[in-house]
């Protein structure tokens, strides 16, 4: 039902992109503030 | 309906060009709102001062009515994914995710009524049960949905949407904390007007998820996958449904085994920056504590992923087996750190018990497909998260207990870990030993076509 390479054409690899970025961006923050106030504890 | 016509299964099945990469951040968009839920104790405090507004007056809620909104929720949690696993399975995943959303962000904006008007039963109504609701089909929505679009690596793509929900907290917490200290006045702690925005912000973010979300066509396979081996007798090549797979053992064998993983887990996270602070008083200030409970919440996250992302290589029966055995060893270092004063080999254990804490969470979808197949997976993961419900609610109960117990009876309050950590440790050699008794489910189980399932939802079936 795919391409029988599993190599996803132009188009896709945009959709692909933005979908990852959409939940990666907010979820790198949130990491970030908690790695941030962890920090805390090797001050 | 024909207005949403565009939830229906049928209109949910991907064309050939569609990446089943997409899947993953369809799931994690609704995950990562969700998983808000972990992060409620940020509106603990200002919850008890909304008359006060500075400081709690009298009429306002004690921290302990509070605290029944989070147990409330996670009760709800377990009973609806219980109760709507099965019809999940028959609508498919986006008109689930859809009634999440709306269930979730109602919550929201009726919990924030609650706040508003000052009436707990609306907040617990909104939050707790509506927003409850959503938050069990939220969670079981993607699962099965993702475990078919990846067939070959169960365990890594149920880790990432499982990440989420641990991932959720995160974004939730300075979110939260932004917004009210934005909606702050001389006369208001700024909660109502935070719940409302938030309850609009996630079910937009949800919507991604809603139209991003495919199911694999029938017969559909990764390229190069060949079904799982037939060699190992611990992946099943055959459906149970779900009336018959609660009829099993082995469903209740990793149900004790969920609710014990997170009963231990608990009774860290439940008192962690205490525990740290009274085991090295002086050592570590509360600031430093707050790290702690950070660092702990990035164990829950990760553990969830690399877990479950490495049970696709060595089974799920040996990963849980180290979740039990490598467990118990780290429940019974914490107090011996404690009593050395080893801060940072505490941290590490600590950090160890919750990342399989959250990699049980992510782990147990996996195994489910291992035993009962792909076909009524979801439905089956809703009814085993009664185990969670149970465990989220009693667990806190029995911690709590037992530390107040201890101290009434003039154990100092350092030492009043040893007891809770050392039970649960025995806890996780019970889960060990359920986990040996897990043999493949018996042929009699196996759906056959022809038969007509007694409360069984064969996929594909929905109208």
């Amino acid at each position: 039902m795919t391409d029988p390479t599993g190599a996803p054409g132009p188009g896709l690899t945009g959709k692909l992109v933005v979908a990852w970025l959409i939940v990666g961006v907010p979820l790198v923050w949130g990491v970030w503030q908690v790695v941030h106030k962890s920090l805390a504890l090797f001050r | 309906m024909a207005l949403f016509s565009f939830l229906d299964r049928e209109h949910t099945i991907a064309d050939a060009r569609f990446s089943r990469w997409l899947v993953p951040p369809a799931a994690l968009a609704i995950h990562l709102c969700i998983g808000q839920v972990y992060a409620l104790s940020v509106f603990k405090l200002p919850l008890t001062m909304l008359i006060g507004v500075t400081a709690p007056a009298p009429g306002d809620w004690s921290q302990e009515t509070v605290s029944h909104i989070f147990q409330l929720a996670i009760l709800i949690l377990g009973l609806s994914a219980a109760i709507w696993g099965a019809w999940l399975e028959r609508v498919g995943p986006r008109r689930a995710m859809f009634t999440a959303a709306c269930c979730f962000a109602g919550g929201f904006l009726v919990g924030g009524l609650g706040v508003q008007t000052h009436q707990f039963w609306l907040l617990m109504l909104g939050y707790g049960v509506l927003g409850g609701i959503g938050l069990g089909i939220g969670y079981i929505s993607p699962v099965s949905t993702l475990i078919k679009w990846f067939p070959d690596r169960p365990g890594l793509a149920t880790g990432l949407a499982i990440m989420g929900f641990g991932g959720g907290a995160m974004i939730a917490a300075p979110l939260s904390v932004g917004l009210m200290a934005h909606f702050k006045s001389a006369t208001s702690t700024g909660v109502a007007p935070t719940f409302a925005v938030m309850g609009v912000l996630y079910f937009l973010y949800m919507m991604i998820g809603v139209f991003t979300v495919r199911l694999p066509a029938p017969g559909w396979a990764p390229p190069g996958y060949a079904g799982a081996r037939s060699d190992n007798r611990m992946i099943t090549r055959h459906d149970v449904v779900v009336g018959d797979a609660i009829r099993t053992p082995q469903f209740w064998l990793l149900w004790a085994m969920l609710c014990l993983n997170v009963t231990a887990g608990i009774s860290i996270i439940e008192q962690a920056s205490p525990m740290i602070q009274e085991m090295f008083p002086g050592v570590i200030v509360p600031s430093a504590a707050a790290g702690f409970v950070g660092l702990l919440s990035l164990a829950n996250m990760g553990g969830r992923f690399v877990w479950s992302s490495f049970s696709d290589t060595i089974g799920r029966k040996a990963t849980f087996a180290i979740f039990f055995a490598l467990g118990c060893a780290v429940y019974l270092a914490i107090p011996a750190a404690g009593h050395a004063h080893k801060v940072a080999f505490f941290v590490l254990a600590a950090f160890v018990a919750i990342s399989i804490y959250g990699g049980g969470f992510a782990t147990i979808p996996a195994y489910l497909r291992d035993m009962y197949g792909t076909m009524n997976v979801g439905a089956i993961h809703g009814r085993l998260l009664t185990a969670w419900s149970t465990a989220g609610v009693l667990g806190p109960l029995f911690v709590n207990h037992l530390r107040a117990s201890q101290i009434a009876d003039g154990v100092p309050k350092a030492d009043a870990y040893d007891v809770s950590m050392h039970l649960m440790a025995g806890f996780l050699v019970v889960g060990f030993l359920c986990n040996l008794f897990v043999r493949p489910v018996a042929e009699r189980y196996h759906f056959r076509a022809s038969a007509s399932p007694t409360d069984g939802v064969p996929a594909g079936a929905g109208r």
